[in-house]
């Protein structure tokens, strides 16, 4: 098969998976950063995504710890 | 992380792809991909980026190609884009390898060159990596350069008959 058009309507519905993948990454790493400056919990943020507060400490951690948060006694 | 970064790459060619992961991460990618190798071969003094802005990509028109990319491909799927302003977020300085940057760089015209001198390998480095990024035929980047009317092939042909 020669190789489709890369913005045909099939490559274009892959694409867009792409696209939404990397929207939905960089609205959690702001929502998350949000939601933590405004003083939520760990466990709050991971109720509010639906997932454990282990997969979001892993997550977003050391980004934002890096960027100067105050991330003592967040761990309720 | 490292493992893409070897010294074979060359002084000029491993500044690019350190410049590559400067790219993803002030995009607040989660990983390095081919757009972003793309956009800092684009922002180098290379002979690559010369050849790449006579077709209008320089860093601002890979951006715009990329940009237009981005909203096609979300548009596919009825999204309107996000504001840029709900997006911020700390940026994690560290981004993974992406598939598309390794397959470009596996795909590159650095073969071609194996016998030639080395001096000569060093100056093309850049170029020959740009060939493996601009060899794909579906993703991001060959979507960007369609919806910016650059002929690809035309491109290839350019940079693999640099001397």
């Amino acid at each position: 098969m020669q190789s489709p058009d890369p913005t045909g309507s099939e490559a274009s519905d892959l694409a867009a998976v792409v696209a939404l993948r990397e929207l939905a990454d960089r609205l959690e790493d702001a929502a998350v950063e949000r939601a933590m400056r405004a003083g939520w919990s760990w466990t709050q943020v991971a109720e509010g995504l639906g997932v454990t507060r282990q997969a979001v400490h892993k997550k977003h951690h050391r980004r934002l710890e890096g960027a100067g948060l105050d991330l003592r006694r967040r761990n309720a | 992380m490292p493992e893409l970064l070897h010294d074979d790459l060359g002084a000029t060619l491993k500044s690019v792809v350190l410049g590559a992961i400067d790219e993803a991460a002030c995009r607040g990618a989660t990983k390095v991909e081919a757009e972003h190798l793309l956009l800092a071969i684009s922002a180098s003094d290379d002979v690559a980026a010369a050849t790449l802005a006579e077709v209008g990509l320089d860093h601002a028109g890979v951006e715009a190609a990329l940009r237009v990319e981005r909203e096609n491909a979300l548009a596919a799927a009825g999204i309107e884009p996000v504001a840029d302003e709900r997006l911020i977020a700390a940026r994690d300085a560290r981004p993974g390898w992406g598939t598309s940057i390794r397959e470009a760089l596996s795909r590159g015209n650095f073969r071609v060159r194996r016998a030639r001198p080395r001096a000569e390998r060093e100056r093309l480095a850049v170029a020959d990596a740009l060939v493996g990024v601009l060899r794909a035929d579906l993703g991001t980047v060959p979507r960007a350069l369609a919806y910016a009317g650059v002929d690809r092939g035309a491109l290839v042909a350019r940079l693999e008959a640099l001397r």
